[in-house]
């Protein structure tokens, strides 16, 4: 298997993201010690063995997500992967707030945790209410949604001015692109799209679906 | 609390003020009338204004004594007064550390929070992002001496019984932030506080999915499951690493963010067209969405009509919300300006200007009056004062000087607030005409109080060989140069090191961003 996702860990996150994998097709190979069905795609084992990284294939993978529940363990599998597969992405859950730094230092490439995102969140509701409804609205509803459009070498958009994609008599707006892993926030009408360019987008699933199909 | 603080640091400032100037006039007074070295005179005065009075140094002469006479009456006065000030500040300070600082003081338009622990360790870097007071209520012991070491606000008890809750200012609070683990107690909570304040928002984690209908029933206005909300980021970040990252950046602010900005009556947007406000142009920054009373509108076309009571969604960094947000409210940005309206601007500072610049004029026409009535009629004065029988005159004579002096210095003060305010409002005149960004505007500011300071010197430098006859004025004269030129080198210091940390912010920002991949 090459460019496939590891996913270590099958406990109550491991397996929704996994079911989520599986729905977008994206190739991936699970580690658990502890799991209690039989799947195909799942090595028996300790993700902190060298040698069971190795057997799902860490060489040529491209990312490896780590959601055990030991924060300890986070930082030792983070450290090995960075180890065997230098431009491997390494996205990690923290358990605590405190070892979200350690597990960057361990090469993580994206932490996240729940107290950070719940806190931002509950905060956000009371200081900016309807800013949170609004994302309520984004994450939950299924017609409106913010997402990524990527620029491949065969889109038509690619050379296009932002002005000249006629978006908004669709309801898409252009919220950010990312060049060469560089925020540009609000580009202006101006701004030309070019070939690599991930466009961060907001409208409904409908139209960003046929945006995306436009030009693949 | 802050500020409290700030009325009893003024108050403690102005006591120390008036005790240094007193201690100073009278120093110089004794030096004089008694003949006596400065470090005698002086020790003589703090001797008799701390009411310990020792008794080795007395005054001897008419004026030494009446002199002593003000000294012992203002000057006791003054530190009498300066020790309730200190202790009740004490006092509060230590009441507010046990028993939390709302204890004492009502909050408004805050977000309370109860239960302190991680979670709300992060909401309370947020509210302190939005620049939203807030306080905690908490229950545990070990819990309450954390937020005792954090110095942040918090009511020491239980959150379900109702005194606890109006300790908080629920009734007055923005929200309330429920962050318990349990969601049985969140909810109860919850309905205790809408009781109280029904306008309240209440936001509350979920720690069981399935309690979610019961926490709303409770009247909870906004769910958060953490490990549901940092899930869906982890999906996302694989299925699409972008907008995960966006996503997580507008959430915790890290370059860009999604303000909400309503549009008030007074608004000269209301009425206007999203193409007509040119937000986009004037400030960088997007209309994202409106809120048309219930209603959201994403992408709003350029021709919709915004109305008093939209709510602006708009994105943006830093600055172009906080410019936007003053094109929303005033009808200009802060740093580009339309012709018209700068001549609005202008107007208005130029009548400030006028103000204050009469009042400078005067009152410097007052203290030189002053200053040449003391030199010139004094001695003319003194010999009328002869007239009356020998004590009374010396009592005259000296009582005159000193209500001159005192005079001068009050209004010394109040001429140097106005120019301080003169030198500030042309600054930014000069800053207002061209894009500039703000702190440079703050450097010529901080560069104009550096030239006062050293202006104060030159004319002191000039002044002073006039003076060599006089050497109480002569050091009197020093210590107000001295003194405003420390004003004006404080002002700049403060402005340069603001500026700093400006630099040092946006230095953190720009490393603080990651993207993977």
């Amino acid at each position: 298997m090459r460019n496939h996702t590891i996913v270590c860990g099958y406990g109550y996150h491991g397996r929704k993201i996994v079911a989520a994998l599986e729905e977008a097709g994206i190739p991936h190979v699970i580690i658990d010690l502890e799991a209690e069905e039989e799947r195909e795609n799942l090595i028996r084992g300790d993700a902190k063995d060298e040698e069971v990284l190795l057997r799902a294939g860490i060489k040529e993978a491209k990312e490896i997500l780590i959601a055990v529940s030991n924060d300890v363990d986070t930082v030792f599998i983070a450290l090995l992967a960075r180890n065997l597969n230098p431009n491997i992405r390494i996205v990690a859950k923290a358990d605590r707030l405190s070892s979200m730094k350690k597990i960057y230092l361990a090469g993580a490439n994206k932490v996240i945790s729940p107290y950070v995102i719940g806190g931002r969140l509950l905060a956000r509701a009371v200081a900016r209410p309807l800013v949170a409804e609004f994302f309520q609205r984004v994450t939950i509803a299924e017609d409106l949604e913010v997402a990524q459009v990527g620029i491949g070498e065969d889109s038509k958009l690619a050379g296009k001015r932002i002005k000249d994609m006629d978006l908004a008599s669709r309801g898409i707006a252009i919220l950010a692109v990312y060049r060469a892993g560089e925020l540009v926030p609000n580009p202006p009408a101006e701004f030309q799209v070019e070939e690599g360019d991930h466009l961060i987008v907001l409208g409904s699933s409908e139209e960003i679906m046929k945006l995306r199909g436009r030009h693949s | 609390m802050a500020r409290e603080m700030n009325s009893t640091a003024r108050d403690i400032a102005i006591i120390i003020t008036s005790l240094v100037v007193l201690s100073t006039v009278s120093t110089l007074l004794i030096m004089k009338f008694e003949h006596l070295s400065f470090l005698e005179a002086l020790y003589f005065v703090i001797v008799t204004i701390s009411t310990v009075g020792y008794g080795d140094i007395t005054p001897t002469t008419t004026e030494g004594r009446v002199v002593s006479l003000f000294l012992i009456v203002l000057g006791v006065f003054s530190v009498l007064a300066i020790i309730p000030v200190i202790s009740s500040y004490l006092i509060q300070r230590g009441i507010s550390r046990t028993l939390g600082i709302a204890g004492i003081k009502r909050l408004k338009g805050h977000a309370v929070i109860f239960r302190y622990n991680e979670l709300a360790e992060q909401a309370v870097q947020e509210l302190k992002s939005y620049r939203i007071p807030f306080i905690v209520i908490e229950d545990d012991n070990e819990k309450l001496r954390k937020l005792q070491e954090l110095g942040l606000n918090f009511v020491a008890g239980d959150a379900t019984d109702e005194r606890i809750l109006r300790k908080a200012s629920i009734d007055a609070a923005l929200g309330i932030i429920l962050t318990s683990r349990d969601d049985a107690e969140n909810a109860f909570v919850a309905m205790a506080a809408k009781e109280l304040n029904p306008s309240l928002i209440a936001a509350s984690r979920l720690e069981k999915p399935e309690n979610s209908r019961l926490l709303k029933r409770a009247g909870v206005d906004y769910l958060v499951d953490p490990r549901e909300a940092a899930l869906n980021l982890l999906v996302k970040s694989v299925l699409s690493p972008y907008s995960a990252e966006f996503l997580d950046r507008i959430t915790i602010f890290r370059g860009i963010s999604l303000g909400q900005y309503r549009v008030e009556e007074a608004s000269p947007l209301a009425g206007k067209s999203i193409a007509e406000t040119r937000l986009r142009s004037r400030t960088g920054a997007s209309i994202v969405a409106v809120w048309k009373k219930d209603e959201l509108i994403t992408s709003p076309p350029a021709d919709m009509l915004l109305e008093a009571g939209d709510v602006l969604l708009i994105l943006g960094t830093r600055e172009q919300l906080k410019r936007a947000k003053a094109l929303i409210e005033k009808g200009r940005t802060r740093f580009r300006i339309k012709p018209a309206e700068r001549v609005t601007v202008r107007e208005d500072e130029a009548v400030q200007i006028r103000a204050r610049f009469s009042r400078v004029v005067f009152n410097s026409a007052l203290i030189l009056m002053l200053m040449l009535a003391s030199l010139v009629l004094l001695p003319y004065l003194s010999r009328i004062f002869e007239i009356f029988p020998g004590e009374i005159a010396s009592f005259m004579g000296t009582l005159v000087p000193v209500a001159m002096w005192l005079a001068i210095f009050g209004l010394v003060l109040k001429m140097l607030e106005d120019l301080r305010g003169l030198i500030a409002v042309p600054s930014s005149l000069l800053a207002s005409h061209a894009t500039r960004i703000r702190s440079r505007r703050n450097l010529r500011r901080a560069a104009l109080d550096i030239a006062c300071a050293g202006l104060v010197g030159v004319v002191f430098a000039l002044v002073a060989p006039f003076l060599s006859g006089m050497p109480e004025v002569k050091t009197l004269l020093t210590y107000l140069g001295f003194g405003i030129s420390v004003l004006f080198l404080y002002d700049a210091g403060r402005i340069i090191y603001s500026y700093l940390q400006a630099v040092a912010d946006l230095l953190a920002e720009r490393l603080g961003g990651d993207v993977g991949r």
